[in-house]
């Protein structure tokens, strides 16, 4: 690898550290957990060096929040999909008085969302919460910056009209 | 109509404020977690081929011992086909290993769905070979065998014991990649 492209890709890496540690902050609540995501991104990011230095890469940035980000994907699939536990408790709540007593928990959304969210989702719906551009989310999951809009906010709806299922009489 | 909405603006808010407010995550360096890595693959590396060196030591003490020729090929034979499989194991994991992840996200599911599905497949043909091989080889064992008394006791033992290994850690690996699979469902 030139020496030159691998000094681009760890001032890149360096540059987005701070993103990095959010995005594993934003996928994984358990600080131990959490440690070992951003590891696994790092030796990926480092694993990727030699293609890296073999494509002609337009934005270095791109390159470590998709690696990032695939990163991400694979071990909320890995670990999360595993343990799937069916959703909906606290929409379908049968009781009146007890439907009244749920509250919607955070944690209720981060599963909702690492749970029932495709990888794609769940990428524009993290990269969201990071404050993103979007047209920064377009480049990492390959749409255009409209769609990524459209789709933020048909999201959003999805989880409104997920978490308010139930409550209508 | 009693109508419950939530507040979700209100809740996103407390979920970055949560995030802000979480303890940062532990500075290494990146030489550290690749050298830490490396050292992993390594002793995995290093455990894989001890495991094939053992079995081939079996399978070669035991040779002078077999009755006829047709059953050392037949010990040859099975311990090359699990030498196959389990490398193609090994080329499916480095494969998973190495995927590029510098691509969008479905794409990358989409690539590593693809490579679990072949590994597993490769696997599951693995068990046509293997099951039988193995079960000829026991009976061959139990029945045909030349040694005497305790000796005898000890190749059942070891035979048996290694065939159950082997076959309960194929069943493992290709449950691992049935689950892994089911992950990567879009």
């Amino acid at each position: 690898m030139g020496s030159s492209a691998e000094q681009r890709l760890l001032d890149a890496i360096e540059r987005n550290k701070v993103w990095i540690e959010k995005k594993c902050k934003f996928s994984e609540n358990d600080p131990v957990k959490r440690q070992d995501l951003y590891q696994d991104i790092m030796v990926q990011l480092h694993l990727s060096k030699d293609s890296f230095a073999q494509k002609d890469i337009d934005s270095s940035d791109a390159w470590v929040k998709r690696v990032a980000s695939n990163a991400t994907a694979k071990y909320i699939r890995n670990e999360l999909k595993h343990k799937y536990r069916p959703l909906g408790k606290i929409s379908d709540p049968i009781d009146t008085h007890a439907r009244e007593q749920a509250r919607i928990e955070l944690k209720d959304i981060i599963d909702y969302v690492n749970y029932e969210f495709s990888s794609r989702d769940r990428e524009i719906f993290h990269s969201m919460m990071m404050k993103d551009k979007h047209s920064e989310i377009a480049i990492i999951v390959g749409m255009t910056p409209e769609s990524v809009t459209n789709r933020i906010s048909f999201l959003r709806d999805r989880l409104k009209k997920h978490f308010n299922r139930g409550d209508h009489e | 109509m009693n109508e419950k909405t939530i507040d979700l603006d209100s809740i996103l808010d407390e979920w970055v404020e949560e995030v802000e407010n979480s303890e940062p995550i532990k500075e290494e360096k990146i030489e550290d977690i690749v050298n830490k890595y490396k050292e992993e693959q390594r002793q995995t590396k290093t455990r894989m081929i001890i495991r094939c060196v053992l079995a081939g030591l079996m399978i070669a003490m035991f040779l002078p011992f077999a009755p006829d020729l047709t059953t050392s090929i037949l010990f040859v034979l099975t311990y090359m086909t699990l030498l196959f499989f389990v490398i193609e194991g090994l080329v499916t994991k480095r494969k998973l290993r190495l995927q590029d992840h510098a691509v969008t996200v479905t794409e990358f599911c989409e690539h590593r769905k693809q490579i679990i599905d072949a590994g597993c497949k490769h696997l599951r043909l693995g068990r046509y070979f293997l099951y039988p091989l193995f079960s000829v080889n026991m009976i061959n064992c139990l029945f045909f065998s030349k040694l005497p008394g305790l000796w005898y006791v000890s190749l059942i033992l070891i035979t048996v014991l290694i065939t159950v290994l082997t076959l309960s850690y194929l069943e493992k690996w290709i449950k691992e990649y049935e689950k892994m699979s089911r992950s990567f469902e879009v």
